[in-house]
C-alpha cells in the first residue's frame, strides 16, 4: 500500500516534470513571429550627406518629380576615341540610348517619379515643366574627356577607356544647386585584368571586329560613369519618411517602397525645428535645428507606409513612452544606404 | 505572499531539475533538449525485439549491437568491434551533423548529488577530468573542419580492415554493470581512441608521402628549369644575332614564339638568364610552351612528372585534410565531454577516466595538426616562405612572401579598390566568376572564407530555403549545382552579376559586399588561384591599375598553377553529371578562416 503510494507519487512527479518540461522548453518561432528588439539608450548619430531640403516635399506625401536630361555623348571637343561614330550607331550608342541609360539608372532607385525627353532625344536646357507636371528636381548630365588609349601591359597591349560624367542637380522650387559644384563621376574601363580589348600582335585595331570590341569598351566605361553618378544622386536624395504614429516600441510612417525604402532597412528618426529668415516677400523658412531621436528597424515596409520597431533611443528623449511626434522625420541610415538597394 | 514565493521556488527548482543542473551549471539549448528527451525515454522505454539493435528517438543514428555489453566482459575491443560507432559518425558527417554526434548519440542525463560523499567524489572526478583535458577543448576554441573531409576520412578508415582488426583499446571491466546509455558512451570513447590511433598512423604515412612529393617537386622544378635553360640559351643567341644585325637568324632562332612572347621575355631585361626564369611562373610556362613545340619528347616527360606531382599532392591534401578534420572533430568531442563534466553528467565517469586519458594522449597531436600547419609547403606556404609573389608598381619590382602583404601593398598604392571592384562585375565575368568557370568549389571557398558561418546559414535559409541543420557552405552548394543538370539558382546571380549596390536580391548583394569587405583575409592558395584563373594565357599575373602581381615559382605556386590547369582540363572535357567520382579532394580547401 505504502509502496503503491510512492509509485503514484513518482508517477505524479514524472508527469509533473514532463508538463514542466513542456512549459520550460521553448517552441521554435513561427515564420510570422516578429523579432523583439531591445531598445538601447545611446546617442544617435545623424546620417550625413543627404538633402534636408527634400523634407518640405515629404510633407506632401508624394514622390519627388525628377526630370533627367543628358546633354549628349557625341564627340565632345576633347574626345579621343579609337572607333568611328558609325560603330557607335551600330552598337546603339546614340544620344538617345545614353539618355535612356541615365534616366533608367536614376529611376532604378525607386524613389522618384522620373521624366525625360527621350522621344525628342537630348536637348539643351532641361525643362521645369513636362506634360503639365511641375518638376521638383532637374538632373542634367554631360560626358566630358572621353578618351581611349592603347596601354602596354607586357606582353599585351590593350585598350583603356576613360570618361567623366558631370551631373548637376537643381531644386526647381528654390533654384538651388543641390551638389556644391557638380558631381564628377569617372568611368574607366581597361585598368584591371579582364577589362579592355586585348590587341593581339599583328592585328590592326581598325578591323570591324576590333572596332566593335573597342566600341563596347566605350559603352562599359559610360555605364560605369552613369552608375557612379547615380550612386551620388541616391546618396543625396536619400529616402525620407514622415512619422504618423509612435509609441515606446514602434512607429509608423508615410514612406515605403515607392520612396526607396525596403524591408530590413534601419532608419533614423529626427526632429526638425525651423526659423524664418529674410524680410518681406523674401522671408522664408529655414531649418534651425536637427535632433536625432531614435533608430528603428523596418520589417514592415509597404508601398507607401511602413511599420518599424525602435532599436535605439537617444538619451535626450525625455519621454520614452512617446519618443517621436507626428511630423517628425525619418531618413535611411548610413549603413542601410550603403548596402544593396533593391532594383 | 509566502505561498506564492514557495510556488515560485518550486517551479524554479523543478525547471532546474529538468535542466539537470545545479545552480552553477550552464546548459546549452541542446542540453535542455536532451534532458527532455531523456525524461521522455525514462517515461516510455522503447520496446525492441530481442536480438535487435536498440534505437531510441534521440539516438536514431548510433545503432548499438546487442553484443556491445559483452565487450566490457572481455575488457578490450578491436576497431572492427567498434566500427559501428565510426560508421555512425561517418554517417553524421555525411549529413553534416557530426558536431552534434556525441550529444545526439549519448544525450546528457541529469544527475544530482545525493549526499556529501557522492558530491565529494564528483568534485574529485571533475578535477581529474579537467586536469586530463587541460589545454584542449576550451570554451569557444572549437576547431573548424569540413564534415565532408571527415566523412571521406572515416570511410577510408573503415575500409582499412587490417588496421581496424589490429588496433585495440582497453575497456573498463565495471562497464559490464552499467546502464546501456553509460556503456554506449564508453564505447564511443573507445572508438574515438581507435580512430585517433589510426589517424596518427595515417598522419605518419602522410608525412612520408610529403617527402616523396617534395622529391617529385624537385624533379618537376628541375624539368621546368631545363626548359628555361633551353629558352635562355636561345634568347642569348638571339641577342647576339640582333647585335650582329642578323635579323633573319634572330627570327629563325625564336621560331615558335610569338611577338607577344618575345615582348614578354624582353620585359624582364636585355639579358635574360636562367635565374630570371626562376623568378616568374609565367616565364617558366613560356619556356615549357617553347619546349613543347621544339622538343616534344622532353615535354612529354615533363607532363608525366607534372601529373605525378599533382596527383600525389591532391592525395596528400585529401589525407591531411581528413586527419585535420578528425582532429577538429576531436576538439569538439573533448569540449562536449567537458560540458558533460560541468553539467555533472558523468555517472560512471571514473570508469571512463582511463579511456579519456588514452583519447587525450592520442588525439592531442591531431587536434594540434588541425591547424594549417599540415598544409605547409604545399597550400598555405610555410611561414618562413620567401618570395611567393613579385609585385611591379611604378617600374619597381618588390618580392613579397604572403597574400596579406600583397593586399597591404595594393592598399598602399591605391589599387586595392580596383581589385575589390573587379571581384563581381556586370556584363563581363568578375574575378570570382573566372575562378568558378574551372573550379566552382574553390570559387565557393572564397566566399566561405570571407562570410561568417552565421551569415551564410541565414542566407541559405532565406534565399535557398535551405532546411538542413549543419553549416552552409558555398563551396558545396556551387559544386553540387554544377554537378547537377538543374537550373543554376545560385551561380548566375551570385557570381556573374554585381549586386552590391543595385540588387535584384538584397541577400545576394549582402553576401557579395561581405566577401569584398573581407577579401584581404584570403590566404596564399586562394590568391594564387585567383591570379591563375584570371591571367591571360599562361602568364601567371594579374594587372590592377598600375600594379602587376606575378607568381614566383615555388612548391605552392607551381601546385596552384598545375592543379588549376588540371581541374580546368577536366572541367572542359567532362560531362558535369559524371564528375562526382572525380571530385577534387574537398580537404584540399584551406579552412583557416571558416
Amino acid at each position: 500500500m505504502f509502496k503503491t503510494g510512492i509509485e503514484i507519487g513518482r508517477k505524479a512527479v514524472v508527469g509533473g516534470a514532463l508538463l514542466l518540461a513542456a512549459a520550460c522548453a521553448t517552441p521554435p518561432p513561427a515564420p510570422e513571429q516578429a523579432t523583439t528588439y531591445k531598445v538601447i539608450r545611446a546617442p544617435v548619430r545623424m546620417p550625413s550627406g543627404f538633402d534636408l531640403g527634400a523634407l518640405e516635399l515629404v510633407g506632401e506625401a508624394r514622390r519627388l518629380r525628377v526630370y533627367t536630361q543628358l546633354r549628349g555623348i557625341d564627340d565632345p571637343g576633347d574626345a579621343t576615341l579609337l572607333f568611328p561614330a558609325s560603330v557607335k550607331a551600330n552598337l546603339g550608342l546614340t544620344d538617345q540610348q545614353a539618355n535612356l541609360l541615365f534616366h533608367t539608372g536614376i529611376r532604378q532607385s525607386n524613389r522618384f517619379d522620373t521624366f525625360d525627353d527621350t522621344d525628342t532625344k537630348v536637348r539643351d536646357g532641361a525643362r521645369q515643366n513636362y506634360k503639365g507636371e511641375k518638376m521638383d528636381i532637374v538632373i542634367e548630365g554631360e560626358f566630358l574627356s572621353e578618351r581611349q588609349e592603347i596601354i602596354d601591359i607586357s606582353p599585351y597591349k590593350k585598350i583603356h577607356t576613360s570618361m567623366r560624367l558631370i551631373a548637376t542637380m537643381r531644386n526647381v522650387n528654390t533654384g538651388q544647386e543641390l551638389f556644391p559644384g557638380a558631381v564628377s563621376s569617372p568611368g574607366e574601363w581597361g585598368a584591371v585584368q579582364g577589362e579592355g580589348t586585348m590587341i593581339p600582335p599583328n592585328v590592326a585595331i581598325n578591323t570591324p571586329q576590333m572596332q566593335q570590341s573597342i566600341g563596347q569598351d566605350f559603352q562599359h566605361s559610360m555605364e560605369k560613369a552613369i552608375n557612379g553618378a547615380v550612386e551620388r544622386i541616391d546618396e543625396l536624395m536619400r529616402p525620407v519618411g514622415y512619422i504618423t504614429f509612435a509609441n515606446a516600441t514602434s512607429m509608423d510612417m508615410v514612406g515605403g517602397t515607392v520612396n526607396g525604402f525596403q524591408g530590413g532597412d534601419n532608419v533614423v528618426v529626427f526632429h526638425v525645428d525651423y526659423t524664418e529668415l529674410g524680410v518681406g516677400k523674401d522671408r522664408h523658412r529655414v531649418i534651425a535645428h536637427v535632433q536625432p531621436i531614435a533608430v528603428a528597424h523596418c520589417d514592415g515596409v509597404g508601398t507607401e507606409t511602413s511599420h518599424c520597431d525602435f532599436t535605439m533611443m537617444d538619451p535626450s528623449v525625455p519621454d520614452i513612452q512617446h519618443p517621436a511626434l507626428e511630423h517628425d522625420f525619418v531618413v535611411l541610415s548610413d549603413r542601410s544606404a550603403n548596402g544593396p538597394r533593391k532594383n | 505572499m509566502g505561498k506564492s514565493t514557495n510556488w515560485r521556488r518550486l517551479v524554479i527548482f523543478a525547471c532546474g531539475l529538468m535542466a539537470g543542473a545545479n545552480a552553477n551549471a550552464q546548459l546549452s539549448p541542446n542540453d535542455w533538449k536532451n534532458s527532455l528527451q531523456q525524461a521522455l525515454q525514462n517515461q516510455a522505454p522503447p520496446q525492441t525485439p530481442q536480438g535487435q539493435p536498440t534505437a531510441s528517438p534521440a539516438n536514431d543514428i548510433l545503432q548499438m549491437p546487442v553484443s556491445a555489453g559483452q565487450l566490457f566482459h572481455q575488457k578490450s575491443a578491436s576497431g572492427e568491434e567498434l566500427a559501428f560507432v565510426l560508421q555512425s559518425l561517418s554517417m553524421s558527417a555525411r549529413q553534416r551533423q557530426s558536431r552534434d554526434f556525441l550529444l545526439r548519440a549519448s544525450p546528457v542525463a541529469s544527475t544530482t548529488a545525493s549526499d556529501y560523499v557522492q558530491r565529494a567524489k564528483d568534485e574529485a572526478l571533475k578535477a581529474l577530468l579537467e586536469g586530463a583535458m587541460h589545454g584542449y577543448g576550451k570554451d569557444g576554441d572549437e576547431k573548424s573542419y569540413s564534415d565532408k573531409s571527415l566523412n571521406h576520412f572515416l570511410d577510408d578508415m573503415l575500409e582499412n580492415k587490417a588496421g581496424l582488426h589490429s588496433t585495440r583499446v582497453d575497456l573498463p571491466k565495471q562497464g559490464e554493470s552499467m546502464t546501456p546509455a553509460q556503456q554506449e558512451r564508453l564505447l564511443i570513447l573507445g572508438a574515438m581512441v581507435i580512430g585517433a590511433r589510426l589517424a596518427n598512423e595515417t598522419l605518419q604515412q602522410a608525412h612520408e608521402n610529403f617527402r616523396i612529393i617534395s622529391t617529385q617537386y624537385e624533379v618537376l622544378l628541375d624539368r621546368r628549369q631545363k626548359a628555361a635553360s633551353l629558352l635562355a640559351g636561345v634568347m642569348e643567341q638571339r641577342r647576339q644575332a640582333i647585335a650582329a644585325k642578323n635579323e633573319l637568324e634572330a627570327r629563325k632562332l625564336t621560331n615558335g614564339l610569338s611577338e607577344d612572347d618575345l615582348k614578354f621575355i624582353d620585359s624582364f631585361g636585355p639579358k635574360i638568364t636562367i635565374e630570371t626564369f626562376a623568378n616568374d611562373v609565367g616565364l617558366q610556362n613560356l619556356a615549357l610552351s617553347y619546349l613543347r613545340k621544339n622538343d616534344p619528347a622532353s615535354y612529354a616527360d615533363y607532363e608525366t612528372d607534372q601529373k605525378k606531382f599533382v596527383s600525389s599532392s591532391k592525395a596528400y591534401l585529401q589525407t591531411v585534410g581528413g586527419v585535420a578534420a578528425f582532429g577538429g572533430f576531436s576538439g569538439i568531442f573533448v569540449k562536449q565531454l567537458m560540458d558533460m563534466v560541468r553539467a555533472k553528467d558523468y555517472t560512471g565517469g571514473m570508469a571512463a577516466l582511463s579511456l579519456i586519458r588514452d583519447f587525450i594522449k592520442e588525439a592531442g597531436p591531431l587536434m594540434q595538426s588541425s591547424s594549417d600547419a599540415l598544409y605547409d609547403g604545399l597550400v598555405t606556404a610555410p611561414k618562413n616562405a620567401h618570395r611567393t609573389y613579385r609585385i611591379e608598381h611604378a617600374g619597381t619590382l618588390t618580392d613579397i612572401d604572403h597574400a596579406s602583404e600583397i593586399f597591404q601593398s595594393l592598399t598602399a598604392s591605391g589599387d586595392k579598390q580596383l581589385f575589390d571592384d573587379a571581384l563581381f562585375r556586370d556584363n563581363v565575368p568578375g574575378f570570382v566568376s573566372h575562378v568558378y568557370q574551372c573550379d566552382p568549389e574553390h570559387a565557393g571557398d572564397l566566399l566561405d572564407s570571407a562570410v561568417p558561418a552565421a551569415q551564410r546559414k541565414q542566407f541559405a535559409q532565406d534565399y535557398l530555403n535551405w532546411q538542413e541543420d549543419g553549416p552552409f557552405s558555398f563551396a558545396d552548394a556551387l559544386y553540387d549545382e554544377t554537378a547537377s543538370t538543374g537550373t543554376k539558382r545560385l551561380a548566375e546571380p551570385l557570381l556573374n552579376r554585381d549586386q552590391r549596390k543595385r540588387a535584384d536580391s538584397v541577400a545576394i548583394g549582402q553576401i557579395q559586399a561581405q566577401t569584398v569587405a573581407n577579401d584581404a583575409s584570403w590566404n596564399d592558395i586562394q590568391l594564387m588561384r585567383m591570379i591563375v584563373a584570371n591571367s591571360e594565357g599562361t602568364r601567371a599575373q594579374m594587372q590592377l591599375g598600375g600594379s602587376i602581381v606575378r607568381l614566383v615559382p615555388s612548391m605552392s605556386t607551381i601546385f596552384a598553377y598545375e592543379s588549376y590547369t588540371d581541374v580546368c582540363i577536366k572541367t572542359a572535357s567532362e560531362d558535369p553529371a559524371t564528375r562526382e567520382s572525380d571530385r577534387p579532394a574537398p580537404s584540399a580547401r584551406p579552412k583557416k578562416t571558416h
